[in-house]
């Protein structure tokens, strides 16, 4: 095997909902779905919830069938050689491209906010450097700094949230649903990949050291997932309103508005901390994921020699796609269909194509 | 990729002598036999250990054969010597009968069973053990005619008496400290062991020296793959001399290339009973009162021995504040860095104007202040560390004086600075086993907060979070019980639960014998009425 570590059940969830919040929460999700949805986001969030869920759980099914490999190993299996190569090969781009997603808004924000003089570049090769660190030291290692940074992360989420108490009005809320339930389909339509990155589970499903209760990981990744989004919506709308659309990182915005007791303003430094340590995990999963899959997309006996040049590569995409923000913007939501492709639709055809031609075993059923 | 660099580097020097043992033993090998001619034996002696001047051999006659005595003037205790030896075999042999019954019984066995009132007597046969136990502090009897000799144990060294340890003083708690002398060490922990599962494995490393070390270990708790793992790694060292635990700290440990020490050492006994408790491992070296634990967790270092004597409220407390000790040291000289040089808006107005008033003037930027600082901090310290006493106090007093007033007041270094690297540095020691750690950390941080400001400082950290979990010790994950994530196990981390509490050994180290204590043992006053304490006051009517 690629990948000598296991990692448990518990770090597998903690895997999936840092990853997930990283960008939902604290990054350019919530903007996104604003635009469209307004003060309903939150029930976009709702709805993005049981998405999440139900793709959740074709994929932990899909994967569950062939406990002891990744998704593009059996592939192979379900469909045939060529076609499970070109399946595989579209996994292998989808977990580099949607990688520099988050990279390069990074990179964005760290400029916008914190060191407006600093080249981009600087910011990707500082997380891709951190990230590829990470990989190369494996999964488990990945896996337990989330187990720290997780924690700390919702702690300070949750501070934010409480010192931005004094400034939340609720009326920024009515009326619901003032333009109908249309704006709050569109807010979901936007968020669809984001929701559904428990894609990176195909990979991790043969590096658990069990298979019992796997299945349920997803259900609670997804409680705590939905409630850390309502809270960081919910005070959002709440301290900035209609502003909230306008701005591309609203959370920074809320954080800046923090003043206690004269002593503890300006709090944006941790929202950083905050930022640094959540993308780190997100970047270092997707850039885990691609090593590995491009590794036994080709065969490859180890996985390692790979990270430098992945990391490489990752920094060069991450500046060349985009010209600027704006432009970040619009291919994210231009790519949602293909991206929701890959993430759910494959996925299940690959589970019914499994079912029907009987590959694969029901092993950890419960 | 560095690392093989690095590795490769370091190798440059020993090719050529690979694979050349350091036993260097130059005397004859281990087979040779004793012979029946005690002269034989004397000469081979005298051939093997020169003209050495503490070298004594006394010849004297018992019972019409001569019998010699060969031992280390110095090594063994000359009160038990007179009274014992020399007086048994001259004086109250003479009373012994020549054992009619067992003709066949040759002298050695004779005075072994008869005349030595000495406990440890062993007969021997070949001359790799006569020298062991010569040199091992032991006293070698030959007899003329008979190929065996007898070897009595008398160690009579001097030693330091057992003493209140310097490194880990306590209020409450034991006031005993490891010494120099291995079976002393032991001694003291066999005294709270009192278990016969309580294992002690003897090892000799070091070609040269022969220095004896003990494995420790409580067998029914501990994990024996762990003490198979030590002591493979103990058998692996091949070097001269090992003169301190440090010698095999390096050889044994997981991580030669981190700033994270992976090896727990102590000087207390109670220290290292509890690890025992908790199923580590403990190796005893002889010449130094530090003892090495394995395996080692980055949380160890924040547990101190009285933690868990005094109550559970304030000790959990210390906990807290020993974590916000090291942050302030690896972190607060780096944020002063990166708030003045890059973020100066983060910090509250009015703190913000003070800030800057006093560091008006001052000539350089904020990451030279602080290192600059921070060198002379660490210049000081070590000054005042190895000088005797009284110079000591000069060097302190000329070093408050400078870096307090001088420093400042000719405006060369803002106050602020001055303030963070003395709170840093007093923070350093507030837990010992990490304060180097702890500075090289600091100014890994301040160097990548000079760079990038809040974002160097950030990444800096995280870069040295995956690190941390990326090491074991001898299997354990480094972090843990926090990362991998174990809940039953964080009793004992950022605070110190009551003992009726802690009912299960730590999982990573104890799994093997997961229960310590009985579940359900708090204390609690009697309620039934039945068991109303006799005490109780009786109102008359």
């Amino acid at each position: 095997m690629l990948e000598e570590g296991r990692i448990s059940n518990r770090q597998a969830a903690f895997l999936v909902i840092t990853t997930i919040l990283s960008t939902t929460s604290i990054g350019f999700l919530p903007s996104m779905i604003y635009q469209e949805a307004a003060q309903d986001s939150w029930i976009s969030i709702l709805l993005l919830t049981v998405y999440g869920i139900v793709v959740g759980r074709i994929i932990m099914s899909l994967g569950m069938r062939f406990p002891d490999k990744t998704i593009v190993e059996y592939a192979e299996i379900v469909t045939g050689r060529i076609p499970g190569k070109i399946i595989g090969f579209l996994y292998v781009l989808f977990f580099l491209y949607l990688n520099t997603f988050p990279i390069r808004f990074f990179g964005e924000l760290s400029i916008t906010f914190f060191m407006p003089e600093t080249p981009l570049v600087f910011f990707l090769i500082g997380i891709i450097f951190a990230a590829a660190y990470a990989v190369r030291s494996g999964l488990e290692v990945i896996a337990r700094a989330n187990e720290i940074i997780l924690p700390v992360s919702l702690t300070i989420g949750i501070i934010l949230a409480i010192m931005l108490f004094p400034q939340m009005e609720i009326k920024n809320f009515i009326p619901v649903l003032e333009k109908g339930i249309l704006p709050v389909f569109k807010g979901t339509y936007v968020a669809l990949v984001y929701f559904a990155e428990t894609i990176v589970m195909v990979m991790f499903i043969p590096y658990l050291n069990t298979t019992r209760r796997t299945r349920g990981i997803i259900f609670k990744s997804f409680v705590v997932i939905s409630l850390c989004e309502l809270l960081a919506v919910v005070s959002t709308i709440a301290v900035l309103g209609e502003l909230a659309a306008r701005i591309p990182v609203p959370a920074i915005f809320a954080a800046r508005l923090v003043s206690l007791a004269e002593l503890i303003e300006r709090v944006e430094p941790l929202f950083l901390l905050l930022w640094v340590i959540a993308v780190f995990v997100k970047v270092s999963v997707f850039y885990y994921c691609f090593v590995l899959a491009t590794a036994q997309w080709l065969n490859l006996k180890e996985y390692k020699a790979l990270v430098l040049p992945a990391g490489v590569l990752l920094t060069v995409l991450s500046v060349v796609l985009w010209g600027n923000i704006a432009d970040l913007y619009e291919q994210m939501v231009k790519l949602v269909p293909y991206f929701v492709f890959v993430e759910a639709v494959l996925p299940l055809v690959l589970l019914v194509a499994a079912c029907l031609r009987g590959k694969g075993g029901t092993a950890g059923e419960n | 990729m560095a690392r093989n660099v690095f590795r490769r580097l370091l190798s440059l020097g020993r090719g050529r002598e690979k694979n050349k043992s350091f036993s260097t033993c130059t005397s004859p090998a281990g087979t040779v036999k004793l012979s029946r001619d005690l002269a034989v034996n004397l000469n081979m002696i005298r051939d093997t250990l020169g003209n050495s001047m503490d070298v004594v051999v006394r010849e004297l006659l018992v019972c019409r054969t001569r019998v010699a005595l060969v031992y280390i003037n110095g090594l063994i205790n000359e009160t038990a010597l007179r009274e014992n030896v020399m007086r048994a075999l001259m004086i109250d042999m003479h009373n012994v009968e020549p054992s009619p019954g067992s003709g066949s019984k040759d002298l050695a066995d004779s005075v072994k069973e008869k005349v030595l009132s000495i406990a440890d007597v062993k007969k021997i046969g070949d001359f790799r053990t006569v020298l062991d136990g010569i040199l091992g502090a032991g006293i070698v009897l030959f007899f003329n005619g008979e190929d065996t000799g007898l070897i009595l144990k008398l160690p009579g060294f001097e030693t330091r008496s057992v003493e209140e340890p310097h490194t880990e003083t306590v209020v409450r708690g034991s006031r005993e400290g490891f010494v120099e002398a291995l079976s002393v060490n032991i001694s003291m922990l066999r005294r709270r062991i009192k278990s016969p599962d309580l294992r002690l494995e003897r090892m000799q490393v070091g070609g040269v020296t022969q220095t004896d070390i003990c494995v420790a270990y409580i067998k029914g708790i501990v994990n024996t793959k762990l003490v198979d793992e030590v002591k493979k790694r103990l058998q692996r060292i091949d070097i001269d001399g090992v003169l301190e635990s440090g010698y095999l700290e390096e050889f044994i440990e997981d991580a030669p290339f981190s700033i994270f020490q992976t090896v727990g050492n102590t000087e207390r006994p109670d220290k290292v009973a509890a690890k025992l408790l908790e199923g580590r491992v403990a190796i005893f070296t002889d010449g130094t009162p530090i003892v090495l634990t394995v395996p080692y967790l980055y949380i160890e270092s924040f547990q101190v021995s009285e933690d868990y004597y005094s109550r559970y409220i304030p000790g959990s407390l210390l906990r807290m504040i020993r974590l916000l000790c090291v942050i302030i040291t690896a972190e607060l000289p780096a944020l002063y860095v990166a708030i003045t040089a890059y973020n100066p808006e983060v910090l509250p107005s009015p703190l913000l104007i003070s800030m800057a008033s006093s560091r008006e003037g001052v000539p350089f930027p904020a990451i030279g202040e602080i290192l600059v600082m921070g060198v002379f901090f660490q210049i000081l310290r070590e000054a005042g560390v190895r000088l005797p006493r009284p110079v000591g106090l000069t060097v302190s007093l000329v070093g408050a004086l400078v870096v307090g007033e001088a420093v400042v007041s000719a405006g060369l270094v803002s106050a602020p600075a001055v303030i963070i690297i003395a709170l840093a540095g007093i923070c350093s020691f507030v837990v010992p086993p990490q304060s180097d750690t702890n500075l090289l950390l600091s100014l890994f941080f301040t160097i990548l907060a000079g760079f990038a400001g809040f974002f160097g400082l950030f990444l800096g950290f995280v870069l040295v979070l995956a690190h941390m979990a990326s090491l074991r010790s001898f299997g354990a994950p480094y972090l843990s019980p926090a990362a991998p994530l174990s809940p039953g196990d964080l009793k004992d981390t950022f605070i110190r639960a009551p003992w009726w509490v802690m009912t299960g050994r730590p999982r990573v180290t104890g799994w093997k014998n997961t229960r310590r204590a009985g579940v359900v043992s708090s204390p609690s006053p009697p309620r039934n009425e039945e068991k109303k304490p006799a005490h109780r006051y009786k109102v008359d009517e």
